[in-house]
C-alpha cells in the first residue's frame, strides 16, 4: 500500500476517488439542501436520507441532479423569478428619454467595438502589405479616420433608430390588411347579386 | 392531478406494488424519471390524498428516508388513471410496461 501511496499518479487517484465518492456528495448536497429548500420543507430530509441508501457509485451524479433540480425549484428559483419580475416591472416603468440614452449608448458600445476590430484588422493588412516602419503613421490615421466613420455611422443610425416607433410599420400593415378584409366579399355573393338584378 | 406521460409512469412504478412502501430514489428509478419531476408529482399526489407518508424508522446513524404508501383513494384513482391511459394512444411508448 506504502508503493502504491509512493506513486503519484496513484495517489492523486485515490484521494480524486475519495472526495469524488466519500466527501463530495454529502457536502455538496447538504449545501444545495440549504441553500435551495426552506427549513420546513420534508426534502431537506427526504433527500438526505437517499443519498445514504444508494450505492456510492450512482451518489455523484445524483447529487448533479439535484443541483439542476435545486435552480428550478425552491428558494432559489423563486429568488431568480422575482429577480426576473422586478426587471420586468423595472423595464415597464422607464421612460422614453432613457430609453433613448440606453439606445444611443448601446449603438455606441457595438459600434466602438466593430470600429476596434475593423480598424485592428486594417492596421494588421496594411502592416502586412508595406512592412515598413515610416507608414506606421499613415497606418494609424486610417485606423483613426475608419473609426471615426463607424462611430458616427453608428451614432447617427443608433439616433434615428431610437427616434422611429418600432411598432408602426406592422401595424400600418395590419390595418391595411383588416380593412381588404372588410371589404371583401365572397364570389358566390357577388355571382348571387349579380343574378338577383 | 393532468394525465402526463410523467404522471402514467409514476403511477406504473407505484402500481408495480401497491401494498408495499415506496422510496423516492427507488421510485425514480422504477419511473425513469429525474427527482425534478418526480417529487412534485409525488407532492401533487400526497396532496389529492392518493398517498400517505411516513418516515422510517434511522438505523446504523443512517438519516432515515421518507416512504410513500397507496391509500384506498389513491388505489382507486390510479387504476383509474392506468387504465384510461392503456387505451390512450399518448401512451403507446408505455404499452410494454402495462401488460
Amino acid at each position: 500500500v506504502i508503493k502504491l501511496l509512493d506513486h503519484h499518479p496513484t495517489l492523486s487517484t485515490f484521494v480524486f476517488v475519495l472526495m469524488a465518492f466519500g466527501f463530495l456528495p454529502g457536502f455538496m448536497l447538504r449545501i444545495i439542501l440549504l441553500a435551495a429548500y426552506r427549513p420546513d420543507d420534508p426534502r431537506r430530509h427526504e433527500l438526505l436520507g437517499e443519498l445514504y441508501a444508494m450505492s456510492r457509485l450512482a451518489r455523484p451524479l445524483w447529487v448533479a441532479q439535484q443541483c439542476e433540480t435545486a435552480l428550478f425549484e425552491g428558494r432559489l428559483a423563486d429568488l431568480v423569478s422575482s429577480a426576473l419580475r422586478r426587471r420586468t416591472r423595472e423595464r415597464k416603468s422607464v421612460d422614453l428619454g432613457r430609453l433613448t440614452f440606453l439606445v444611443v449608448l448601446r449603438w455606441i458600445v457595438v459600434k466602438l467595438g466593430a470600429a476596434f476590430v475593423f480598424g485592428t484588422a486594417t492596421i494588421l493588412v496594411l502592416a502586412l502589405i508595406r512592412s515598413q516602419a515610416n507608414n506606421v503613421a499613415g497606418t494609424i490615421l486610417v485606423y483613426v479616420a475608419l473609426t471615426a466613420v463607424t462611430i458616427t455611422l453608428g451614432i447617427l443610425e443608433g439616433l434615428l433608430k431610437a427616434n422611429s416607433p418600432p411598432s408602426q410599420q406592422p401595424v400600418q400593415r395590419l390595418t391595411e390588411r383588416s380593412r381588404s378584409a372588410a371589404s371583401f366579399v365572397p364570389r358566390r355573393t357577388v355571382e348571387r347579386r349579380r343574378g338577383g338584378d | 392531478v393532468r394525465k402526463t406521460q410523467a404522471t402514467v409512469q409514476v403511477a406504473l412504478a407505484l402500481m408495480a406494488d401497491p401494498q408495499g412502501q415506496h422510496w423516492g430514489y427507488q421510485l425514480s428509478k422504477t419511473s425513469g424519471l429525474r427527482s425534478g419531476v418526480l417529487y412534485p408529482i409525488v407532492h401533487r399526489m400526497l396532496d389529492e390524498g392518493w398517498l400517505a407518508d411516513g418516515w422510517e424508522p434511522s438505523r446504523s446513524g443512517r438519516p432515515p428516508r421518507r416512504y410513500y404508501e397507496i391509500t384506498t383513494d389513491g388505489l382507486r384513482e390510479l387504476g383509474a388513471l392506468l387504465a384510461r391511459a392503456e387505451n390512450d394512444v399518448r401512451f403507446s411508448a408505455l404499452r410494454r410496461r402495462f401488460a
